[in-house]
């Protein structure tokens, strides 16, 4: 049966019951079972350990309601205390809650009938009890400190004297302490304190006057060392009053600041120096708070938006940049949690902006930290590089010359082997008939299937000298003729701008030829034409010496040559201006059988082969021609009649016409029997007015005109003829496009 | 002063031209005689044995450049490549003025280039002084 059930059942009488007793005394009272669990307490308890219920504090240890460190020796001396006995000391309790409070405990052992119980009594400590108790404990700590410590304890009269100073001062300034006693503080503090010193104590002083509270106060400042240095320290200073209250003097501690100072000063050189940095730069560093304002805003860039350091601050910056919708939603966004990096125009000043937002250590955003790069310029410059760039990259990609630029490679040996191609422009397909679209990053070798980089060396000399260099080449690769100007572009790297000049080199081969012709022609013209000159101009002379020398007999000859050589030169022009005439007068182009134009001529040429007995037969059927009719009856017609005119002393003249196809074209030919051509004159025969035999009728402009008609379609002309005696075959081609 | 007439080989295609030289020379007042071949392919026949006596062996010889059968330049490499003929001068006598046929003839060793004169009275002066330089005055190499 519990003890609390046996109290509740006694009735002391006078209408309260012995708990309501228990629960009115002034101590806590705790029963417990010999197993030191609680098995009542009373209302008291509730208030020494702050309950709203006592109950909680059933079948708890009591033990564990003290202090831990002291639970060991109230345990001992429970097992030394006999029945009905009791002890007593001061302990600490601690609450459920985990706060703490002294107080008396008694213990005593109660038996009442066989089972041993412990009553617990918990009481209030008295004023007298609570101070000794703290006093014993203040001294035990100062002794602890002022054994320990360096700080110098000091105390001052209301005058500012020195009543007291601890001998740790000998270490700290290296006074003695009979040295200071008695001095005056101002003695010891620098002249630049005094002011700021006075006015502090007079302030103190008339506020203790007043009667108000003066609380106690650090300070720092140097004072002088006996060494006549001086020195940071710091003192705490309290105002002392006597039992009457009236104001005494001050007390305090001092203690040496000397290396937290430096440190100080370090710091703040160090933030004097990013801050001279920070405003010198073309920056701004700018910090603003999660409500938009300006926390900061500092730097050098500030001076380009006509702001001074500092001059938004306290603003906010959705009314300083509400015209900047962008710069606002930056701000919006980086409060947000965002990190940007955006570029921005301010007034044509170009900044690059970095948003930071700052996380408190409960992740909430409490500010950002912003930095803007001024880039204006280096903006403009990008953007002229860009504009270059693009003016360069259309001029390179319009250009209607092939533009490849490359560099060279080189092998372990640091010799250069090859050359690579980089970037090539639209031209250069049309230039080389290469494909560009995979040609970049490629081997010179393999782009252009050589066994060796084409003009390696003289595109490796432009590399490597820097010399450029141009020039005309034929490549037998692309079959092609080109212009080439290699260029340096850098160290080891070249440019080539080139031009196929395939067809205007065939021009220039062609013009050539022609010129050559003309040359020729002149030449012969002014040979041909000034020798019947010569003849008629050297016979009149002579007729002049025959006349006066009355040489009858050769008059009659002189006359003749003159005439022959005046008939020879009418046949020149006239030849002259045939011969001219072809290329330039030009019969449209027909669609004819070339057997109908042979026909033809022999049906023209009927009175001398019929003359001559000479035979002509047409072989086959020749194909059909694009010619100029009539000129193509020139040519047959001066072919027949030199194949008859050189019949020599051929009984049986034979003329042979007809057409073989040879390697994809038409080679008419026509074959004699005749005298034929030693091989020597194989080519002047064509040549003009150039006449194998002298006392041929003629002017030996006949195989010239044909050969000219046939060039003029486009064909060519050769003889062929073993030799003299033999009959020749004259052949020619006429392309089918003519 | 000399022994026998001066043997003159004149190599000229131009039947005209050659009566004409002929008779400019002709009308010389030195003993010469003219041999006339009208065709390149004789004038090897002719040179080709002098040692025979067949032919006379030319003092000098008058060469037109253009021949049909074969070309003056022609002609004059043979004479100057053969042992023998080769120290006989050769004079380029023709109606080309071309510089390129000047060149080539001289680069062939020439001795001298004529340009036959369209004016007769030049004609015949240019035969004059020709006849007298080389007939009379020069010496004949031995």
């Amino acid at each position: 049966m519990s003890l609390s059930a046996a109290f509740g059942q006694l009735d002391l009488g006078n209408g309260s019951s012995l708990l309501t007793i228990l629960d009115s005394l002034p101590q806590g009272l705790l029963l417990c079972g010999a197993n030191g669990a609680i098995i009542y307490a009373n209302t008291r308890c509730k208030e020494f350990f702050q309950l709203q219920d006592v109950s909680v504090l059933q079948n708890t240890l009591f033990l564990e309601l003290l202090d831990a460190d002291e639970r060991q020796s109230i345990s001992d001396k429970l097992q030394h205390i006999s029945d009905w006995s009791s002890f007593s000391c001061i302990s600490t309790f601690v609450r459920p809650d985990g706060s703490s409070f002294r107080g008396k405990l008694n213990l005593s052992i109660a038996d009442p009938a066989d089972t041993p119980q412990i009553l617990v009594s918990i009481g209030d400590l008295t004023e007298q009890e609570s101070a000794a108790i703290k006093l014993n404990e203040d001294i035990k700590k100062y002794r602890l400190l002022t054994e320990n410590m360096k700080d110098v304890i000091w105390s001052l009269d209301k005058d500012m004297r020195f009543t007291y100073i601890s001998p740790s001062d000998k270490l700290l300034r290296g006074y003695e302490a009979h040295e200071v006693i008695g001095t005056f503080i101002f003695d010891i503090i620098p002249q630049e304190y005094h002011l700021s010193f006075q006015t502090l104590i007079e302030e103190r002083r008339n506020k203790i006057l007043k009667g108000e509270k003066v609380e106690s106060m650090v300070l720092e400042f140097e004072v002088y060392c006996k060494d006549g240095s001086a020195m940071w320290i710091e003192i705490m200073s309290n105002p002392v009053f006597d039992e009457e209250g009236v104001f005494k003097g001050f007390q305090g501690v001092a203690r040496d600041i000397r290396q937290r100072k430096e440190m100080e000063f370090a710091l703040r050189e160090t933030d004097e120096r990013y801050r001279m940095v920070v405003s010198n730069a073309p920056i701004v560093l700018f910090e603003i708070d999660a409500k938009g304002i300006f926390r900061l805003s500092e730097g050098g860039g500030l001076r380009k938006l006509g702001l001074k350091p500092a001059q938004v601050v306290g603003l906010s910056a959705f009314d300083v940049y509400r015209d900047y919708p962008d710069i606002c939603n930056h701000v919006r966004r980086a409060l947000g949690g965002e990190i940007l990096h955006e570029k921005t125009n301010v007034n044509d000043i170009i900044f690059d902006i970095y948003y930071h937002p700052v996380l408190s250590k409960r992740k909430k955003i409490t500010s950002l930290i912003g930095i803007a790069i001024e880039i204006t310029d280096k903006d403009k410059a990008e953007q002229l590089l860009i504009e270059s760039e693009e003016k360069f990259r259309t001029l390179f990609e319009s250009m209607s010359e092939g533009v490849a630029l490359h560099d060279l490679v080189f092998n372990a040996q640091g010799k250069p082997v090859n050359y690579v191609i980089n970037e090539v422009n639209q031209s250069y397909s049309i230039h080389t008939g290469i494909d560009i679209s995979n040609i970049k990053g490629k081997l010179a070798t393999e782009v252009y299937g050589t066994s060796e980089p084409p003009y390696f060396k003289e595109f490796s000399d432009v590399a490597i000298t820097g010399k450029p260099f141009s020039y005309e080449t034929y490549f037998p690769p692309l079959e092609r003729y080109f212009r080439i100007s290699v260029v340096c572009t850098g160290k080891n790297r070249f440019a080539t701008v080139f031009e196929d000049i395939t067809v205007a080199k065939n021009r220039e081969s062609e013009l050539k030829s022609k010129n050559e012709e003309l040359e020729r022609f002149t030449y012969t013209v002014s040979h041909d034409l000034r020798s019947p000159l010569v003849t008629i101009k050297g016979f009149v002379g002579m007729l002049q010496q025959d006349i006066a020398s009355g040489n009858i007999e050769e008059i009659a000859d002189d006359i003749r040559r003159i005439n022959q050589a005046a008939d020879k030169m009418t046949d020149l022009l006239n030849d002259l201006l045939e011969l001219s005439q072809i290329g330039r007068i030009i019969n449209p182009p027909v669609h004819v059988s070339m057997k109908e134009i042979v026909d033809d001529t022999i049906e023209l040429l009927n009175g001398i082969i019929s003359d001559t007995k000479a035979e002509v037969r047409i072989i086959n059927d020749m194909p059909t021609v694009c010619v100029d009719k009539k000129r193509m009856a020139e040519v047959w017609q001066n072919l027949i009649e030199n194949a008859i005119k050189f019949k020599s002393s051929q009984q049986n003249p034979l003329i042979e016409i007809g057409s073989v196809p040879d390697h994809g074209e038409n080679v008419f030919f026509i074959r004699d029997n005749g005298q034929g051509i030693d091989a020597k004159y194989h080519e002047s025969i064509f040549g003009l007015f150039n006449k194998l035999d002298t006392k041929s009728a003629g002017t030996g402009i006949g195989l010239s005109l044909v050969c000219r008609i046939i060039e003029i379609h486009g064909g060519r002309i050769w003889v062929e003829s073993e030799g003299e005696g033999k009959g020749a075959t004259f052949k020619f081609t006429i392309p089918d496009k003519h | 002063m000399r022994e026998g007439p001066f043997h003159i080989l004149l190599i000229e295609d131009n039947p005209d031209h050659a009566q004409l030289i002929m008779r400019n020379i002709r009308n010389l007042k030195i003993p010469n005689v003219v041999h006339h071949i009208d065709d390149g392919e004789a004038v090897f026949n002719y040179l080709q044995g002098p040692e025979e006596g067949k032919d006379p062996k030319p003092g000098s010889i008058l060469l037109d450049l253009r021949q049909p059968r074969i070309d003056g330049i022609e002609v004059l490499k043979f004479i100057k490549s053969k042992a023998g003929i080769k120290q006989i001068p050769v004079i380029i006598l023709t109606t080309s003025e071309a510089e390129r046929d000047i060149a080539d003839a001289y680069g062939y060793n020439a001795n001298s280039y004529l340009a036959k004169p369209v004016d007769f009275g030049k004609f015949a002066e240019l035969l004059e002084t020709l006849g007298y330089y080389w007939l009379y005055w020069n010496k004949k190499p031995i």
